[in-house]
């Protein structure tokens, strides 16, 4: 299957290419992949749709190296991931996730979630300043010190924004992030994941149901039975 | 590039408060076993001291015994033994002493006061009767094979007085005096004239033990001629005497080691299910790590010190528990027989049981928790 989207590569070269994928779960009598190719370039914003159990997912988890493949590769930056310690390294460093559950952590308060992504990495000072200021560029910083649990659905995915911005990732993926949210809310956590991406000039793929969303994306990919059929 | 080499600990130590109901008792599992190792352990050392003690205040410079006897009741040092140390250069004196116990009789139908009352046969003119001049507190030595003294603890418990009439095996005899010792163990004793104890423990020719005087100089040299003349004998000096009676200290440090384990058993068993628990409902919370960068060695990490943390905290308590508890019973229930002696040594004891539990607990859900592919974690409802 080759790449089919709307819009055109855009940025300084490729990101993540996927190349002749397929990935089958439950002993090959699931296939959730076919054979898919994709090259995702620097600074897009890709939106994938597609039925439930399209593979959707099973594509964010392989661009973000979460899983590996049964066939075909995964290159990321130019280096294919064949590894786990090449995936476990990627997502430390390379990728942002933003999932449609918030997923934070519950004991965490809302700065400590943010810095999450940093504690392999950077000392306890270090991290709070830098959890602080993305708060404050996701509008969030008078809630630092908040118990996530207290916060609403918005704010919540705000600082899984936040979260994901944190180790300036190269590739966000956003699994369905405003699935939970009303319409009102839900434009606001896309108008902050923007801005966001903007400053820090990342690829976005997002995973969404809703078609005005991805008429802002510079690339549409649309999955049906784990094959990129085209826009719909 | 910097490496943060220890996990978030605000994360593990909110982990463990979250559910606080569950840590608490786990916990209380792991205190509960330290608690009783760091007790056992105590009061063992402390039945090792005070025999020590009690050996050492005889101011002898040398103690004899059978060296192949199991306990002391087995030991013989017969009539020849005694002559030929008597003979060898050096040796100043001999005190000869017999040991046994008897349990006091039922009064008005009631269960004895004690369980247990030592006998110390002696010979009122002998050298070792020096020390209990310090310690009289009332009345006077014996003299006379009808005649003990007991201590004041005894007394009291007993109900005994100087002057009373006491029946011990059948015989009566004559309470002339009371003392106090500084030797908790030789708290629960009486003092009676050895022919009457070695009577009854059908030792007319032996004795159990003896304790030789010698100059300071001469010791050592008198020790080696005791030993080389009798090689059936040892001859130790006082302070080595409870590490001579090998056989009967390995039984009691076989039990402890027995109840360590029962203990770290248990308290494993206790924190293994709360940590298995614990991963088992923060499986999609494992995944986001995971999904985070979190690798799975840090993974592995938190978990463990999560398990160290919840055992260490229980230890620690365990170790104040074990003191505690200790002397509660020393102070409620003893007061003669039992004493305590706390070392460093039972305290690194404690805490190494802590930390073998928490890391053998946790090594399982740690080892699941790593493993978890964060893919499938992010799935789990």
């Amino acid at each position: 299957m080759s790449e089919e989207g709307m819009g055109g590569a855009r940025g300084d070269g490729a990101l993540v290419e996927l190349r002749g994928v397929r990935r089958v779960f439950e002993g090959g009598q699931v296939v959730a992949l076919d054979g898919v190719d994709l090259t995702l370039h620097r600074g897009q914003f890709v939106a994938v749709t597609g039925p439930s159990g399209s593979g959707k997912t099973t594509l964010l988890n392989l661009m973000g190296a979460m899983d590996l493949p049964d066939e075909g590769e995964v290159v990321f930056e130019g280096r294919p991931i064949d590894s786990l310690r090449a995936m476990e390294r990627i997502r430390a460093e390379r990728i942002g996730f933003v999932f449609q559950m918030h997923n934070l952590i519950p004991v965490l308060r809302a700065a400590e979630n943010v810095e999450v992504p940093l504690v392999p990495r950077l000392p306890r000072a270090a991290r709070r300043e830098r959890a602080r200021k993305l708060l404050g560029d996701v509008g969030l910083a008078h809630r630092a010190d908040a118990d996530v649990r207290g916060l609403s659905g918005g704010e919540r995915q705000r600082v899984a924004i936040a979260r994901a911005l944190v180790n300036d990732p190269a590739l966000i993926l956003a699994d369905e992030p405003t699935g939970n949210l009303d319409s009102r809310t839900g434009n606001e956590v896309m108008e902050v994941l923007h801005a966001a991406r903007h400053r820090v000039g990342a690829t976005l793929v997002l995973v969404t149901h809703n078609l005005e969303i991805c008429e802002g994306a510079d690339r549409h990919v649309v999955l049906h039975d784990g094959k990129i059929v085209g826009s719909p | 590039m910097y490496r943060v080499p220890c996990p978030g600990l605000t994360y593990v130590w909110r982990n463990l408060l979250q559910r606080k109901v569950r840590t608490g008792l786990s916990m209380l599992g792991v205190s509960v076993a330290v608690a009783g190792v760091v007790a056992l352990i105590s009061v063992s050392q402390g039945l090792r001291s005070s025999f020590d003690d009690y050996m050492e205040a005889s101011g002898a410079s040398i103690v004899v015994f059978s060296g192949e006897a199991a306990d002391l009741v087995f030991s013989r040092v017969t009539l020849d033994d005694i002559a030929a140390i008597r003979a060898i250069d050096g040796v100043d004196s001999v005190s000869r002493v017999h040991f046994s116990a008897f349990r006091p009789g039922r009064t008005a139908g009631k269960a004895p006061a004690l369980p247990v009352v030592f006998l110390f046969g002696r010979y009122p003119e002998e050298r070792i009767m020096n020390k209990y001049r310090s310690f009289l507190a009332d009345g006077r030595l014996f003299e006379k094979p009808t005649e003990i003294v007991a201590s004041r603890f005894i007394a009291d418990t007993l109900g005994w007085k100087v002057g009373a009439k006491v029946a011990i095996y059948g015989a009566e005899y004559e309470v002339v005096g009371l003392f106090d010792s500084d030797v908790p163990w030789e708290n629960g004793g009486v003092i009676i004239h050895a022919d009457v104890l070695g009577k009854q423990l059908g030792k007319t020719d032996s004795y159990t033990l003896l304790f030789i005087y010698t100059a300071e100089a001469a010791t050592e040299r008198v020790r080696g001629a005791i030993e080389a003349a009798l090689p059936h004998l040892r001859a130790v000096p006082p302070r080595d005497f409870t590490n001579a009676f090998t056989d009967q200290l390995k039984l009691v440090d076989d039990f402890i080691a027995l109840v360590t384990v029962i203990a770290v058993v248990i308290g494993v068993l206790g924190v293994l299910n709360t940590m298995m628990m614990s991963v088992a409902e923060r499986t999609r919370e494992i995944g986001t790590l995971r999904a985070l960068g979190w690798s799975r060695g840090r993974i592995l990490r938190t978990v463990l010190v999560e398990g160290l943390l919840l055992s260490g905290i229980g230890g620690a308590i365990g170790l104040v528990l074990g003191v505690l508890g200790t002397e509660a019973l020393v102070a409620l229930w003893s007061k003669a027989y039992l004493v305590a002696t706390y070392l460093p040594s039972t305290f690194v004891k404690g805490a190494l049981v802590a930390v073998l539990v928490g890391v053998s607990a946790a090594l399982y859900p740690a080892y699941r928790a790593a493993n978890l592919r964060p893919v499938e974690a992010l799935r789990y409802e």
